[in-house]
């Protein structure tokens, strides 16, 4: 009899456990970073070069380019996909993040001016491009609280054609603050040297 | 009497998931409220080029896995889920993405009412970068000894369209402006069209294909008016539309709401300053500003979208008597009411 016991022990740890193995059960792993698409003619890691401390930039909104899916989370326990923050904007979490990387510009000292529509731009100052290539939000439910996990790719370039640089994000808060912040602030401290 | 009820419930399922007629772009993605413009531009805008540039795994993949086991005699158990899978090919019409896409944006720009179709001719070149539904599922179901459990899940599915435009004057070959255009729709069970029924005893959708196609279809209907009022600036700015020498009468204001899909509407009377009227509607043009940011709506009085120097001109106009101005939005200018 113990065998056949041990067995089912296992059997139920297996199908309990199996959420938290299969990869789509675990949003928080999925791959996003490779399934961009776009051109990088200039690929940086370390950010873009161009930009100094204390500039009057123009900040560009160059687009949001998704290749998968993105503004909301899955909500295994609400059985939809949902906005995963208050402060969530559902169809236009590009532009939520573009909205935070000018706060988050503002106040580290930059003067920014914003710019929905490239084809108006300004050239007496620098310009900085920001395309929110790929975005994916999760909300991740634990017993005390939310856990809320994003992941951005966003393409930058300064004012030069043909120098775009992709950068990698990734935030992780607990509670239901401004997700965006978060990734802006995570995305200035890589693109800005 | 209960295997009758089975079998009707069987009978429901089996005819709720009849595939659904392909979606003709043509004709579903015209947007049923487009704007209509009374003073069209003398000009007439030919859809040269459409090109679908979806990446392959839009087009083809589902993403499917599964994990499933079998204890002889006693158990099998089986976990399985697909997301994100895109809306498959065949409930496309044959004629294909790219020839649907022509065709609507042809009747788009046909009936809006902003172009006459004569006088200067212009090139409009199109790449879908993105247009697809998706949706995603779960089922966990287990046969044991004395029982069975189902469990069976469709999330809402969501759809997206990118295109790329780039308007050319077809006589020099100059390109007068380039915009992508992005719309997402999630899918809104209040949305008429779509259906939040579902299959009894699980949370898994009907309809799903309809819904994964209304999804799509609501997208493109929201970025066809985009397109019209982005066509409408470009050509503006070609030298079409008068010249702004008078405050015009009127003026509208809006503000976004937080999600960008609305806005609140205040059009204002010139001379006295008066709130004609005020409404909350659905913001349909390029985002030019953040939520709750009062601007001057860069869209004159005969409906059409404003050149940068038109508009520039009109809030010079408005600014002897209104606290307008452009602070750090390049595109849209602050409205913070009457001059004292």
């Amino acid at each position: 009899m113990r065998p056949v016991a041990g067995l089912l022990y296992v059997l139920c740890l297996c199908g309990c456990s199996t959420p938290y193995l299969l990869p789509h059960h675990r949003p928080e792993t999925r791959d996003v970073e490779g399934a961009g698409t776009s051109a990088v003619t200039n690929r940086s890691a370390s950010g873009i070069s161009g930009i100094t401390k204390g500039d009057a930039l123009i900040l560009v909104f160059a687009g949001e380019s998704v290749t998968q899916p993105f503004g909301g989370c899955l909500d295994y326990e609400r059985k939809k996909i949902v906005a995963p923050a208050s402060s969530y904007s559902m169809s236009r979490p590009g532009l939520a993040l573009y909205e935070k990387t000018v706060d988050a510009l503002r106040s580290r000292g930059y003067s920014v001016d914003r710019l929905y529509l490239p084809q108006t731009g300004q050239a007496a100052k620098k310009q900085l491009f920001l395309n929110v290539e790929e975005m994916e939000v999760y909300r991740i439910h634990k017993k005390k609280g939310d856990r809320i996990v994003s992941k951005a790719i966003v393409l930058c370039r300064t004012g030069r054609e043909g120098e775009w640089s992709r950068q990698r994000v990734r935030v992780d808060i607990s509670a239901e603050n401004d997700v965006f912040a978060a990734l802006a602030e995570a995305l200035l401290s890589q693109i800005l040297l | 009497m209960k295997r009758l009820a089975l079998l009707m419930v069987w009978a429901c399922l089996a005819g709720c998931n009849t595939p659904p007629a392909p979606l003709q772009l043509a004709r579903d993605g015209f947007p049923e409220n487009l704007e209509i413009t009374k003073e069209p531009y003398a000009c007439n805008i030919t859809v040269a080029e459409v090109i679908d540039a979806r990446p392959t795994g839009e087009v083809l993949e589902a993403d499917h896995y599964e994990l499933r086991y079998l204890v002889p005699l006693f158990l099998y158990n089986q976990w399985s889920g697909a997301g994100p899978t895109y809306m498959d090919r065949t409930l496309y019409a044959t004629q294909g993405v790219a020839q649907g896409t022509s065709a609507l944006i042809q009747r788009v720009l046909d009936e809006s009412g902003a172009f006459s179709g004569k006088g200067k001719e212009y090139d409009l070149h199109v790449r879908i970068n993105h247009l697809y539904g998706v949706s995603y599922t779960k089922d966990f179901w287990i046969i044991g000894f004395g029982g069975a459990g189902l469990e069976a899940y469709d999330f809402f599915p969501c759809g997206h369209v990118e295109l790329a435009v780039t308007l050319k004057d077809k006589q020099t070959g100059a390109v007068l402006g380039e915009q992508t255009l992005t719309r997402s729709f999630l899918f809104n069970p209040e949305q008429p069209g779509l259906s939040c029924a579902l299959a009894p005893g699980t949370v898994r959708l009907l309809y799903e294909d309809e819904n994964i196609q209304g999804v799509v279809k609501f997208a493109v209907r929201e970025v066809m008016k985009d397109l019209v009022k982005t066509l409408d600036r470009m050509v503006a700015s070609d030298g079409h539309g008068a010249d702004v020498t008078t405050p015009p009468a009127t003026f509208r204001v809006i503000r976004l709401t937080d999600e960008y899909d609305f806005c609140e509407e205040m059009r204002v009377e010139y001379a006295t300053g008066s709130i004609l009227t005020n409404a909350v509607r659905k913001y349909n043009a390029p985002i030019v500003s953040r939520p709750g940011e009062w601007i001057v709506l860069p869209e004159g009085e005969n409906g059409h979208w404003l050149a940068p120097a038109q508009y520039r001109k009109t809030v010079e106009l408005l600014s002897a008597k209104y606290k307008v101005g452009f602070a750090d939005n390049l595109d849209a200018a602050y409205f913070k009411g009457l001059k004292d």
